[in-house]
């Protein structure tokens, strides 16, 4: 939380200004802010925006969703906005710069904070290439209190709101809630019940209060129904042909890490057999493996389907 | 009026014979050691004398010098009491020196003249009899470990007036009870430990190769007590081994009256808290072997493992490579030996259940970082096979118990153990163990080995230490099934047991 030097001098745009997003003006808002501190590209020139949003500690399939999700939207030309928090929200800054998208990040505290401390390079890069935005002055720390209020601009600067992972209590949600009062789309990524960090998701479609997306399509069908999707070759990488004891292993994997006795026992093999057979798919990335155990990739999904 | 006497003087785990020269000579009353005597063995003086008196020996005010040959080697421990008794004794003409020839003495006195029991009676006794000496006298408490040692004479003495009686010919000890080998221990039976398979499969290459295993799992899930079949599923000790490992229990003072060659292998579990000497050995005084050289050709179990103290973890890099620890002390370094097999547990995060559909991860990011960084990479480069265990199911608690027994499991063992006999052309070297050389000769991969070899680093970014570590295991893997090539199944299987640095599989 000690002040870095920042690179370029941040500026300051009053709603007077041309730069001043509209939306943030647009009656509902909740409070507006007076003015916005701003660093990187001008504001309003970006494109309409998703907030991509979720939980500090993503499981691995959360960071994928994230990643691929803020990858496409970022592509298909909408800018990525988040909150710059460790987790989900870094995912998808990083996946939107990564394809030369745009991005913009509020943040809970003045412009020169170094919060989140392992965020601070991908910070700079945001401000070179995207925008980094607060409401509170240089030399604010990151209050509790502020994050709430920094999601209310995540969800006013946005078109529509994507909610990957996060429990019920999460800021995530909070932001769900402010863009639903501000009339924005609201999209959630559904996980496994057993996944305390889909639950967050999981109750927004129960609800009946997100839609529920499977793929990054469904929200630009949503959003931008005449955009003609064309995907560039090699973008969607034909499944990877898998054998039959190899199918069945995938078959046995869940959305939460499992070990190879539970892959074993569940297939009623040897665990030897068993982790041939994960190998064989790890070292095609069908599978990845942590130290709870083995999750399926997404080109794993795809071969399962 | 000279007399000399012999005794030893421990360095590690060794006893070195050494002289106990004792001059009676006019002058100023006063008693002398000399030869680098350690604190404890300068306060003789005061034991020796009063146990004299109490057993009825003038004392008579003289200058007495005894030095302790050689005099460059520094001796510590109580056990020259006895040898400096004598020796006063026989420069006074109470005993005939000629009885103390070929003898060597070892015993801490009482100011009564009772003897007391001392450490390292059995390399003493090693000693004794590698120099070709006719035997040797120790407290009686220790006679059971002394006798161990077949060729040599044994004087087991409860008294310095035995010692004496002795040394004039009145009196013989009685003879030893037969010694037994230590009674065999209910091995912990690896069929109690319900599901598990993949644990106990890892566990099973772990023996028979000799590889360091790292157990990553919630708090409940099993860890520890599959840890403790560990030494139930290792080939039983050779005699040269148990002797090895007695006598390191001798030095650190362990054995107890009834003193037997220990033969199950140990399971050491230090706790977290322990200091480096006690895990490595040293200490002050006369040095102890740590918790590492008490698992000698045992089980040095680490639960835990993010809870150890850095420097207690980083002290282990070099025993686990050379077999051996060396302390540097003030008198020159000694050795212990610890030839051990590691296990370690950790949880996956600070509160245990990343990753875990049970019970929600409750850990902040920076928690986990910290967790993570504990681990250092030289640290986890130790451990050739990790494995997750998750708790085992209702149905496999509830359920008849099933699987191997560990006598099962071990007949596989010895015989993967013999093909690396066979292979290295020593009873030590491990697949775990061998040179970088010796491997790469055993090491004959299929061609879809190689080409999943192949595929490993690339995709997963398998590095020269990790492309080394999975050939070890699936080498041991393969002396498992007795096949002379690697093919693809033992690769494969090598590959999902490596070792994960960095990720902690819960998210970025």
């Amino acid at each position: 939380m000690t002040a870095v030097p920042s690179g370029p001098p941040h500026r300051t745009v009053q709603p007077s200004d041309v730069e001043w997003p509209p939306h943030l003006s647009e009656p509902g808002t909740l409070s507006p802010p007076e003015r916005l501190f701003v660093v990187g590209a001008p504001l309003a020139d970006s494109a309409p925006a998703v907030a991509v949003v979720g939980t500090r500690r993503p499981t691995a399939a959360g960071i994928e969703s994230a990643r691929t999700i803020a990858g496409t939207l970022a592509q298909a030309g909408f800018g990525i906005v988040s909150g710059l928090a460790v987790g989900i929200d870094a995912v998808a800054h990083a996946a939107a710069l990564e394809v030369g998208g745009t991005t913009v990040a509020v943040l809970g505290c003045g412009l020169d904070i170094g919060y989140p401390a392992p965020n601070l390079r991908l910070k700079e890069q945001i401000a070179l290439s995207g925008t980094v935005v607060s409401e509170y002055p240089p030399g604010v720390g990151p209050l509790k209190r502020h994050f709430p209020a920094r999601n209310r601009i995540i969800a006013a600067l946005s078109v529509g709101v994507v909610v990957v992972e996060g429990a019920i209590t999460s800021g995530a949600l909070v932001t769900a809630r402010l863009a639903l009062d501000l009339d924005r789309s609201v999209y959630a990524v559904p996980g496994s019940t057993r996944n305390p960090m889909a639950a967050g998701p999981n109750e927004l479609i129960r609800t009946s209060r997100a839609s529920l997306i499977t793929d990054p399509r469904h929200i630009l069908e949503d959003l931008a129904p005449n955009l003609v999707w064309s995907p560039s070759p090699g973008s969607a990488p034909s499944p990877v042909p898998v054998d039959r004891a190899e199918a069945d292993v995938l078959a046995a994997l869940e959305d939460t890490p499992t070990p190879l006795d539970g892959i074993a026992g569940r297939l009623d093999v040897q665990p030897g057999r068993a982790a041939l057979a994960l190998a064989k798919l790890e070292v095609r990335g069908l599978v990845s493996r942590g130290r709870g155990g083995y999750l399926l990739t997404e080109s794993g999904a795809r071969a399962l389907a | 009026m000279l007399a000399k006497t012999q005794s030893v003087a421990l360095v590690g785990t060794d006893a070195h014979l050494v002289e106990v020269e004792i001059h009676i000579g006019t002058g100023v009353p006063s008693f002398t050691i000399v030869g680098l005597p350690a604190k404890s063995v300068r306060e003789a003086e005061q034991r020796t004398r009063a146990a004299l008196v109490s057993s009825d020996e003038e004392w008579k005010a003289a200058r007495l010098v005894a030095n302790l040959a050689p005099g460059a080697l520094r001796k510590e421990g109580t056990h020259f009491d006895l040898p400096l008794a004598l020796g006063i004794l026989s420069a006074r003409d109470r005993i005939d020196p000629a009885r103390l020839a070929g003898w060597v003495v070892v015993g801490e006195l009482a100011l009564d003249g009772a003897v007391r029991p001392v450490r390292g009676v059995l390399a003493a006794a090693i000693a004794c009899r590698t120099a070709g000496l006719r035997g040797l006298m120790c407290p009686a408490t220790n006679a059971a470990e002394a006798a161990l040692v077949e060729g040599i004479e044994i004087v087991p003495v409860q008294t310095l007036r035995d010692c004496i009686a002795w040394a004039q010919g009145r009196w013989t000890p009685p003879p030893l009870p037969a010694h037994g080998l230590q009674p065999q221990e209910d091995i912990e039976e690896l069929a109690e430990v319900r599901g598990h398979g993949a644990a106990k499969r890892a566990l099973e290459v772990a023996a028979a190769g000799g590889h360091n295993l790292l157990l990553i799992g919630p708090p409940g899930s099993g860890k520890t007590m599959l840890a403790r079949r560990l030494p139930g599923i290792l080939p039983p000790m050779g005699v040269d081994e148990a002797l090895d490992v007695t006598r390191v229990h001798s030095v650190a003072g362990l054995l107890g009256e009834c003193a037997h060659l220990l033969r199950s292998r140990a399971f050491r579990t230090p706790h977290h808290n322990i200091s480096l000497p006690g895990m490595i050995g040293g200490g002050p005084g006369l040095a102890r072997p740590g918790e590492a050289s008490l698992a000698h050709h045992g089980v040095l179990f680490l639960d835990e493992l993010t809870l150890y103290r850095a420097d207690v973890l980083e002290s282990l890099r070099a025993p686990l490579e050379e077999g051996q620890v060396r302390i540097a002390r003030a008198g020159g370094a000694i050795c212990y030996p610890c030839r051990f097999s590691l296990i370690a547990a950790m949880n996956p995060c600070p509160c245990g259940y990343a990753g875990n559909s049970v019970r929600a991860c409750r850990c902040s990011h920076h928690a986990l970082e910290v967790y993570r960084a504990r681990l250092s990479g030289p640290l986890l480069d130790r451990f050739d096979i990790q494995i997750a265990m998750a708790r085992p199911s209702k149905a496999d608690l509830l359920g008849p118990p099933q699987g191997e027994s560990s006598e099962a499991v071990r007949r596989r063992v010895r015989a993967a153990r013999a093909l690396q006999v066979d292979r290295y052309g020593s009873a030590r070297t491990t697949n775990a163990s061998a040179s970088k050389r010796q491997l790469e000769d055993a090491c004959r991969l299929s061609s879809a080995a190689r080409a999943m070899v192949g595929l490993a680093v690339d995709s997963l970014a398998l590095s020269g230490r990790g492309i080394d570590r999975v050939l070890r295991v699936a080498r041991s893997l393969a002396d498992l099934a007795g096949a002379d090539d690697i093919g693809e199944e033992q690769v494969g299987e090598a590959i999902s047991y490596r070792t994960l640095d960095g990720d902690m599989g819960v998210g970025a």
